[in-house]
């Protein structure tokens, strides 16, 4: 029936239907889906919050009698408690000594004692010196006591420092004596260590091999380059001037091309073309630089007036208007000069004979070209002192002008002083000495090319020139430590002059107008020459590298290809610590039969060690990685096994207070301290929170005001508790005066927090509260506030409770407000009551989070773990209220 | 049209005061006195200018569709309009010659002397005990434990709840059926010693039979108290009360002996509505 033509009988129906039933299986998977994730993100988040933190819930304490020694701990023999207690670091050494006593081979050595120092806690004296301030009579006995190991032994017998491994000796050992260094013999015992230890060797010549290898390919490229380079060397000295014109033609292209111009101009020796172009040039760049000069001065101008006004209406932007307009003044008058300058140079090209003008722009475009003919034709001690002189002359006009440019500065300061004495004080007081800077620099430069020439004066012999350098070997221009060698010299020389940026390109220019076919070919090939050099160079930098890790990889692989070979451990290899005979031995040279070492800690015979009674403890992490040293480790392992050092229950992490040092510190200030906040939140927030939601939601006509209140109140539920950090701050803090650091005030800003909470929730409880008890209650004659206390409130209790209770279990996790009042500083102790200084929880984590011990890691997941507990206690609770209280009606 | 078809019952005058008293002056004086009473919620007039008197001892009943201003009405009678924002009530309702709305009165003390039941029962969510001796309570009626047991007796008694819930006083009122809530509710009104009781529609959330009972115990009560109820039911109207009044539209169309408003009703309205051609 209902498949024929019944109630499912038409087909568009039953497509329909069919739709909506897959609308609902998708937005059950949505929902499913979603509610997967959220579980999996709190089960990893919990997963490694809880397993980080375990380690921090045990700890390991070394359980010594001490002789409490009165010379040490009470020297004056006062028995003073209030001293005794204070004297914490001589109770600390006795607890030392009592490690030196066990381990007396460490008592000698400086670098040794220091080490068995830090194997216990830096305070581990505290718990003995509350004691014998507690009971001074037990000073005199001997004690015996429990004392907190340091953090990093701690964590290394957690396991957190390094992985081990332990081989159990498998073959009778024999030790050659019992102290210093020793060998043991165990045929074939140490088979397995020495092929882990030759493996790991192995793979590290391999990486050296592969980084050959790469090397190898880099070389292989160089020398292409090398090869492509000499080829092109060779067809350049051998081209016809049409090839290398061209080829000029290009690399001159590379270079401004004002300068290119100029020097081309200046090769051709086109004298009056010359002295027009350098003249229009001169000229064009004084007029730009007096337009600079103007706007820089209008707009100081503009500035000043600015000044004038923001003061004159007391705007604070005065003194920077002030500071803009001094800038661009100063600038605008430098530029000025800069324009004068130019002028005058115009003026004095003008005036010149035109081939001077062809020397001087030889000199000031391109330096080194004027003398490439020379350097072309026979390049020798002589052809570069040439240039030199050249240099010598560039460099004087530098001087020269640099002192020009100062006497119109000062012109121009003398110019501006009855107009403008701000500018011209302030042009005297900055361009001056700066130009009169420069200027001493430009002649020291002149002084070290005058020297240089005078050096090249007393090289007698000439040298053929010769443009293809020796083979490979490319001498660095920078020696001046070695004894002067005439042949580098020249050769550096020239590379020096070549290699410049600016000659580069300007010098082709210069030869190309010249039309001097010698100069632009040795021109050219010097530049493939400086090319050359480099992708030599380079080949015998990657040479180097590639012999070095071949030599590295062959060397290890050689040692180790005959078996049973001795290998010795590197630093950055695996600890090998044989233990035997009640000491320690690590192994400094090993083979599969034999080790031979250093003693950790002494044998106690040199009897033969039966298979199995011996051990090798590899730490995996190297020595040098670590902050445990092999040495500690030996010694902790043997208190271990003693059962000197055990792990225990760290109850320290709820009854003692924050420490410097982790492995003494403990939850129990922050924990009283959010204590103390949470009832100072608690007595604040209930009551006014419900107060005022009972008021405007049973009392408060409804009109603008209170709208107005209750858009505030949700808004400020919405307020990032930072602010109301800052708030506190200011009002609690700097107003009230209240003490800073205390919970009172981290309650009184807590609650500000809390109330929006408190007020929405119980709102929504009472509204929740049907009418009808409140109509019940009002006809029998009760008051508007009766029917509130009476019938309204009981049934909206369990909302109001849950609230305040969710609205607490934020504020206890709450840090941010709470570091801005002060309450993330140190305190040692519990605080006594809301005015102590105190620290939070959260607070708490989140210094212990930025500590950078790694020991503090654990603790802080740990302090999370109970802040965790406490708020889940605390959602518990409400939803225990809800349940409990909640009726039906 | 319509102003022709209002002219009968519109603007009461001094002369032709109310018909239901001039119909038959039973007693001297009506317990309850309205007069052009009009009820304002916000801008929206809800009731139209009524006037109307309710006679001890007697139960009135006030009929009509649904939002015509009965609930209204009543509610003006013990001020529980007060309670809603904006209501305003104009017009004068006397209870023996006084004017409640008078600022002199204070609603508190009103509502003691005017019981109310609800709709829906609304016992307390406490005890059976407590729900009816919480108005004694507040209004310090009893001066020791065994008057307050007294009260709670005699009132559970007169609402016919007492042999039902003696042996459970203590257990929580809402755990009774809801005709039992509602004897209980009642109880609780009469526990205050009113003198009159506001029934608003009591019955419409209970079977027949609790119905049966609610009635029988308003035909009881009545020789003790001024009861006015609010009805849906015809049937129920008949059956408790001796006078009825129509209201229709905000406006009271008509009031007079039961009987005479079911059998020969001068209005059509009110002979449209009990023959059931709307409503």
């Amino acid at each position: 029936m209902i498949n024929g033509r019944g109630i499912a009988s038409n087909p568009a129906a039953l497509k329909r239907l069919k739709r909506r039933y897959r609308e609902e299986g998708r937005f059950r998977a949505y929902g499913l889906a979603a509610i997967a994730f959220a579980i999996l993100s709190l089960a990893v988040l919990m997963i490694s919050i809880i397993g980080e933190s375990v380690s921090a819930f045990t700890k390991h304490e070394l359980s010594v009698d001490v002789m409490i020694d009165p010379a040490v701990v009470d020297p004056t023999g006062k028995r003073d408690p209030a001293v005794l207690s204070k004297n914490v670091s001589a109770f600390s050494d006795l607890v030392r000594d009592n490690l030196k006593h066990r381990f007396p081979d460490a008592a000698d050595d400086r670098a040794l004692r220091r080490q068995l120092n830090r194997m216990v806690s830096t305070l581990a004296g505290t718990d003995l010196a509350k004691r014998a301030a507690e009971n001074p009579g037990l000073i005199g006995q001997t004690a015996k006591v429990a004392v907190p190991v340091s953090d990093l032994i701690d964590l290394y017998l957690k396991g957190l420092i390094t992985d081990e491994r332990i081989v159990k000796g498998g073959a009778e050992a024999t030790v050659s004596r019992v102290g210093g260094e020793v060998t043991v013999r165990a045929p074939g015992g140490f088979a397995e260590v020495y092929e882990d230890l030759a493996d790991r060797l192995r793979a590290e010549a391999k990486t050296k091999a592969d980084a050959a290898e790469v090397s190898q390919l880099a070389i292989e490229r160089t020398n292409v380059r090398i090869e492509e380079l000499s080829v092109r060397r060779e067809e350049l000295a051998r081209a016809d001037a049409g090839r290398i014109v061209s080829e000029a033609e290009t690399y001159m292209a590379t270079g401004d091309e004002r300068d290119v111009a100029l020097a081309r101009a200046a090769g051709a020796g086109d004298a009056n073309a010359l002295r027009t172009a350098v003249e229009a040039r001169l000229r064009e760049d004084a007029a730009t630089a007096n337009k600079e000069a103007d706007e820089l001065l209008n707009k100081g101008a503009s500035y000043s007036k600015k000044a004038v006004d923001a003061e004159a209406n007391g705007e604070p932007t005065a003194e920077t208007r002030r500071i803009q307009a001094e800038t661009a003044y100063l600038a605008g008058d430098k530029r000025r000069v800069d324009a004068k300058l130019l002028v005058e140079r115009a003026d004095a090209v003008k005036a010149t004979l035109p081939d001077l003008v062809v020397s001087q722009t030889a000199l000031t475009v391109g330096r080194p070209l004027a003398s490439l003919g020379m350097l072309a034709e026979a390049v020798s001690p002589q052809a570069v002192a040439a240039v030199n002189l050249q240099e010598i002359e560039a460099a004087k006009a530098l001087v020269r002008d640099q002192e020009r440019r100062i006497a119109l500065l000062v012109e121009e300061v003398g110019t501006l002083k009855p107009i403008a004495g701000a500018r011209s004080k302030s042009l005297e007081a900055t361009a001056i000495p700066q130009a009169q800077s420069r200027l001493a620099r430009l002649n020291r430069d002149l002084e070290t090319l005058i020297a240089t020439s005078l050096r090249l004066q007393s090289i007698t012999t000439g040298m053929p020139y010769d443009p293809a350098p020796a083979d490979g070997a490319a001498p660095d221009a920078a020696a001046p430590a070695e004894p002067f060698d005439p042949i580098a010299f020249v050769e550096a020389e020239r590379q020096a002059q070549l290699g410049l940026d600016l000659g580069g390109p300007i010098a082709a220019a210069f030869a190309l107008g010249k039309k001097d076919d010698v100069a632009l070919k040795a021109l050219m090939v010097a530049h493939v020459d400086l090319d050359l050099a480099g992708a030599r160079r380079d080949a015998e930098r990657l040479t180097r590298k590639k012999d070095r890790d071949t030599q590295l990889a062959d060397g290890v692989l050689a040692r180790l290809s005959s078996p049973g070979v001795p290998i010795t451990p590197d630093q950055f290899s695996p600890s090998l610590l044989v233990e035997i005979n009640g000491g320690v031995v690590k192994a400094l040279t090993i083979s599969p039969d034999e080790i031979a070492g250093e003693m950790l800690i002494p044998l106690t015979s040199n009897s033969v060690a039966a298979s199995g009674a011996w051990q090798v403890r590899e730490l995996e992490v190297a020595e040098a990685d670590r902050m445990v040293t092999d040495r500690q480790a030996a010694w902790a392992n043997a208190l271990s096994d003693s059962g000197e050092i055990k792990s225990v229950i760290n109850f320290d992490l709820i009854t003692k207070a924050d420490s410097t040092y982790p492995e003494l510190a403990g939850l129990a200030a922050a924990l009283a301290g959010s204590f103390w906040i949470m009832l100072v939140t608690l007595a604040l927030s209930l009551p006014i929170g419900v107060a005022a939601a009972i008021y405007l939601e049973e009392f408060a006509p409804r009109n603008r005001i209170t709208d107005f209140i209750e858009v505030n109140i949700n808004n400020l539920a919405a307020v990032p508790s930072i602010v109301f950090g800052l708030l506190g701050a200011a009002v609690f803090i700097n107003f009230f005066d209240l003490p800073r650091s205390a919970p009172l005030v981290g309650g009184l800003v807590l609650s500000l927090i809390t109330l929006p909470t408190i007020i929405i929730a119980t709102r929504a409880a009472l509204g929740a509260v049907p009418p009808s008890i409140r109509e019940g209650a009002l006809a029998v004659g009760a008051s508007l506030p009766q029917t509130v206390f009476h019938h309204v409130l009981p049934l909206a209790a369990p909302g109001v409770l849950t609230g305040a209770i969710i609205g607490l279990a934020r504020a206890l996790g709450e840090t941010a407000p709470l570091l801005l009042i002060g309450m993330v500083a140190f305190v040692a102790d519990p605080p006594d009551g809301p005015l102590d200084s105190a620290t939070a929880l959260p607070v708490l984590v989140y210094k212990w989070s930025s500590a950078a011990e790694r020991a503090w890691q654990p603790m802080t997941s740990a302090a999370i773990v109970v802040l965790l507990v406490f708020m889940f206690a605390m959602n518990a609770l409400a939803v225990y209220l809800r349940r409990r209280l909640e009726r039906r009606w | 049209m319509v102003m022709s078809r209002m002219d009968p019952i519109a603007p009461p005058r001094e002369g032709d005061l109310m018909t239901a008293t001039a119909v038959k002056p039973t007693r001297d004086e009506p317990k309850i006195r309205a007069k052009g009473v009009s009820v304002f919620y916000g801008d929206k007039q809800a009731l139209f200018d009524v006037s109307l008197d309710m006679a001890e001892k007697t139960v009135t009943a006030l009929i009509g569709p649904s939002g015509c201003g009965k609930s209204t009405f009543l509610r003006s009678i013990n001020r529980m309009n007060d309670t809603i924002e904006g209501a305003r009530v104009i017009g004068e309702i006397e209870i023996d010659g006084e004017n409640i709305n008078d600022r002199s009165i204070d609603p508190v003390l009103l509502r003691a002397r005017v019981g109310m039941v609800f709709q829906k029962p609304n016992p307390f969510p406490k005890s059976i005990f407590d729900n009816v001796a919480y108005g004694a309570k507040i209004h310090g009626l009893a001066s020791s434990k065994k008057e307050m047991e007294e009260i709670v007796e005699q009132s559970l008694e007169r609402a016919g709840l007492w042999n039902e819930v003696k042996d459970r006083l203590h257990q929580p009122g809402t755990s009774l059926s809801g005709g039992q809530q509602q004897r209980l509710v009642i109880a609780r009104a009469i526990a205050v010693s009113p003198e009159i009781i506001l029934m608003d529609e009591p019955c419409s959330a209970l079977d027949p039979i609790a119905t049966a009972k609610i009635e029988e115990l308003i035909d009881e009560l009545r020789s003790n108290y001024c009861i006015v109820i609010v009805t849906h039911s015809m049937a129920q109207a008949a059956r408790v009360s001796q006078r009825t009044a129509f209201f229709h539209l905000g406006k009271l169309v008509e009031a007079g002996e039961t009987e005479m408003i079911f059998t020969n009703p001068r209005d059509s309205r009110t002979q449209d509505y009990i023959t059931g051609r709307f409503g």
